[in-house]
């Protein structure tokens, strides 16, 4: 079989390559109107007309061949490396039309790398509001380079884009002759002798850039060192240098290929300028950040219930129904207690996840998103961060894993690596169930704050306030530690404001929410199951004893009552009641019995089982025969066998809310912690700070309100 | 007086080039010194380190600048330049003299 021809897009941040990529591949990568978007490399396939198909990369962007990031270092990896897997038999270099000189300072270095270039002309539409009018007939020649016009976002001019591929293709046409700088021939020749044969301009990037290529091990680090050394070479000078003999060059082509027409006043998109004016407040600015979030918290909790309580009741009928129509077998009760109450643990959230992903997609496609890196990185610095650690830490509120990835583009290590240790304290959508429910038995759905905030609102509103702060406190611990010396800069770009389209932001909540429940159904599933074994079987025959010995002590009991003490027994004897006995002494002064025992231990595996585990628990354990057997009405009905009071009075609820909010609790974090940091040791620390902080918090708590 | 302010971004970078900027006075206006509105014309950089990244992202000596906003505690700030709007911090922006 012929290998298919691989084409990668390249091209400036925010310039629409992944916009491009889903036009060309109908596949949906992750886009949204701030730079760093996409943070690793995405494979699609495109029919060409006659060559057949092609592998086409979606790539992060980068403003030049020398990264000044992780995300960026991806793609030097791949172009500067002819023998690497996905180096790209064509390069089409996406360019931001209003931004066209900068933009094109990337495609000139990225055909001197001697790969086939086709240029995709993008944002036509918004360099024509600005009053740019590029004449890409003329740009084509001027550059030597077949250029097409295209919209990425919806997806015009994808045949003239392909059939400039295809002819590039099919020539293997570069048009680079001669490099714009002056060098040493002499070097050149020395690291082409000492490396292996290759362009002038490929021996050159490997020379400047050899410590953060992979392709190099450390001997041959030492050989580039050794060439700089006797050549006298300076990487950071001859960069320079190259860039503005590149620009003197471009300059010239653009004032050939542009038109700027005078528009009227303002010259550049006043709507953004009239935007940012409001926004980039000094006072204004942080007060409408804090009113947005606040808005959306509320949301969370009052419009979200109407469709929540749809769904609760759904599944009580549901399950009800299933008990009558079914014969009373084991099999039964693990369908409908195991499986069914597990589930409806996690439908029942679909709603608020839903609203959470809205709001999230909605500050990534506007450009707002930019904004708050922008008020709030001089806040940030004093915490060790940056104000790019907004975009992971605002992300964090969805999910920490994706989140923990968009710290790439955070182009200090220390700032990178605390945003990375802190970004789970961010409470995340797996949280928000466990929120729910809790704050529900603890604060009264009827009360108000000033008798409009509605009060479950406002601490759901509070957590998610407390995680953000002991996120920046722990940066801030940190950062006391980690003496780097290291400058970090933050040098970039704000996008003009973009309308947010619909049919995207509605496939992001529609996929989002997917995967939340089948992700978090499926473990949901697996532990329901597994802790539906361990609940009703037990050690020896502990368990039949129980029905025994229930009858024995209560002789007067009957019915309902005397089925609850025996389930209840039941439980206690089981394995799983053997589990949370054993962790019981650890955990009472929190404040916790051992059924919250047990689903604390399955929450280490991920935090979305607990409410899951906790159905499972209470409708095995004890029956309370109601219409509205939903975990929260058979949580409220627990009552502390020490008190006589219910178990779940404002303490518990508030200890076990501090600790969700702060515990470590989710494998998939701690697997991409290490992915990005290569280390164990990040990880581990994480854990255990976590955790550490979970139980001591939740223990002040408790003893202070108990 | 002449001093040369250059060289903290890292140590691969510091110190070891060869000076061919400009020497440059302390009381050379900057971007940082820049008031909403006002605009400047790019001159050069102090900083070595930060100039390649200030080149790639367009700010090229001769380009004209326009302050247009400053974050709350006056920091970062942010500078139209060659028809885009980019955003550093104050002690970035001090190290590009405009006149
Ligand atoms: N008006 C307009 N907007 C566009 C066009 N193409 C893309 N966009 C928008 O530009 C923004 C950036 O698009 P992306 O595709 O995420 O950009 P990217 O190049 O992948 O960005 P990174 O992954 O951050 O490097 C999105 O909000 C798009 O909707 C276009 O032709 N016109
Ligand atoms: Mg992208």
């Amino acid at each position: 079989m012929k290998k298919l021809p691989k084409i990668a897009l390249i091209g400036n941040p925010n310039a629409g390559k992944s916009s491009l990529f889903n036009s060309i591949t109908g596949l949906r990568q992750k886009t949204g109107n701030f730079p760093g978007v996409t943070m690793d490399m995405l494979i699609g396939k495109w029919h060409l007309d006659n060559g057949g198909d092609a592998e086409i990369l979606d790539l992060p962007g980068i403003y030049s061949i020398y990264p000044k990031s992780v995300d960026e270092q991806v793609v030097i990896n791949i172009l500067a490396n002819p023998q690497h897997p996905d180096y790209p038999d064509l390069a089409i270099v996406v360019v931001d039309a209003s931004n066209i000189k900068r933009n094109l300072l990337l495609f000139s270095q990225v055909r001197d790398l001697g790969i086939p270039t086709v240029l995709a002309l993008n944002m036509i539409d918004v360099a024509e509001n600005q009053g740019i009018v590029i004449n890409s007939v003329k740009l084509a020649r001027e550059l030597n380079v077949e250029v097409a016009e295209v919209n990425a976002k919806k997806g015009i001019g994808l045949n003239g884009l392909r059939l400039a591929v295809n002819k590039t293709l099919e020539s293997g046409y570069n048009s680079n002759d001669s490099l714009p700088m002056d060098y040493s021939h002499e070097l050149v020749e020395e690291i082409k002798q000492t490396y292996g044969e290759t362009d002038d301009y490929h021996a050159l990037l490997w020379l400047s850039e050899h410590d953060n290529l992979q392709q190099f091990n450390t001997q041959q680090r030492v050989g580039f060192d050794k060439i700089q050394e006797k050549y006298g070479w300076n990487t950071q000078n001859a960069q320079s240098k190259e860039t503005m003999a590149r620009y003197a060059q471009l300059n010239e082509i653009v004032d050939n290929c542009l038109h700027e027409m005078p528009v009227e006043e303002e010259p550049i998109n006043s709507w953004t300028d009239r935007l940012d004016k409001i926004f980039l407040h000094r006072f204004w600015g942080y007060f409408i950040f804090l009113g947005i979030l606040f808005i959306v918290f509320q949301g969370i909790f009052t419009w979200a219930t109407y469709p929540m309580d749809l769904i609760d009741s759904g599944v009580a009928t549901l399950n009800d129904f299933l008990k009558s129509q079914l014969p009373p077998t084991k099999l039964t009760d693990l369908l409908t207690d195991g499986l069914i109450a597990g589930i409806g643990g996690v439908l029942i959230f679909i709603p608020q996840i839903a609203f959470l992903f809205l709001f999230i997609s909605l500050l990534e496609e506007t450009g707002y998103m930019s904004r708050v890196m922008f008020i709030m990185d001089k806040l940030m610095r004093r915490f060790g961060l940056n104000g790019k650690s907004v975009v992971p830490l605002i992300s964090g509120i969805a999910c920490a894993v994706p989140a923990i990835m968009s710290t790439r583009s955070i182009t200090s290590w220390k700032d990178r690596l605390i945003t990375i240790m802190v970004t789970p304290l961010m409470s995340c959508s797996a949280r928000l169930p466990i929120y729910t429910v809790l704050i529900a038995l603890v604060v009264p759905e009827k009360s108000t704050l000033f008798g409009i905030f509605n009060l479950q609102g406002v601490a759901l509103f509070a957590l998610y306030l407390l995680g953000f702060f002991m996120a920046l406190f722990s940066a801030w611990v940190m950062k006391i530690f980690l003496k780097v010396k290291e400058r970090s800069y933050f040098i970039m770009e704000l996008p003009s404001y973009k309308g947010p389209r619909f049919s995207h932001v509605a496939f992001t909540i529609w996929n989002s929410t997917k995967a939340f429940v089948f992700e978090a159904g499926k473990i949901i599933v697996a532990i329901s199951i597994v802790l539906w074994v361990l609940a009703s079987y037990g050690p020896g025959d502990a368990i039949e004893q129980a029905e025994i010995n229930v009858k024995m002590q209560y002789p007067t009991l009957s019915g309902i009552e005397l089925q609850n003490k025996i389930s209840a027994q039941k439980l206690e004897n089981s394995y799983a009641g053997h589990f949370g006995k054993f962790i019981e002494p650890a955990i009472k002064p929190l404040g916790y019995d051992w059924k919250i025992g047990i689903a604390l231990i399955t929450s280490f595996a991920a935090r979305e089982v607990f409410v899951g585990t906790m159905s499972t628990i209470y409708s095995l354990g004890g029956e309370v025969e109601d219409e509205n057997a939903t975990v929260m009405n058979r949580m409220r009905a627990e009552i502390n066998p020490e008190t006589g009071k219910p178990l779940y009075d404002t303490a518990l609820g508030f200890s076990l809310l501090i600790f969700y909010a702060f515990a470590m609790q989710c494998m998939s974090t701690l697997a991409t912690t290490y992915r990005e940091t290569k280390s164990w040791k990040y990880p581990t620390i994480q854990f255990l700070y976590m955790t550490t902080l979970a139980y001591v918090s939740a223990f002040i708590v408790y003893q202070l309100l108990k | 007086m002449t001093i040369v302010i250059s060289g903290f971004f890292t140590k691969k970078y510091a110190y070891t080039c060869e000076i061919n900027f400009r020497l440059v006075t302390l009381n050379m206006k900057t971007i940082a010194d820049l008031k909403i509105g006002e605009r400047g014309i790019i001159v050069n950089f102090t900083d070595e380190g930060l100039s390649l990244k200030l080149l790639e992202m367009g700010c090229l000596p001769g380009t004209q600048v326009t302050m247009t906003h400053i974050a709350p505690f006056g920091d970062p700030i942010a500078v139209k330049v060659s028809g885009y709007v980019l955003s550093m911090r104050k002690d970035e922006a001090a190290t590009i003299i405009v006149a």
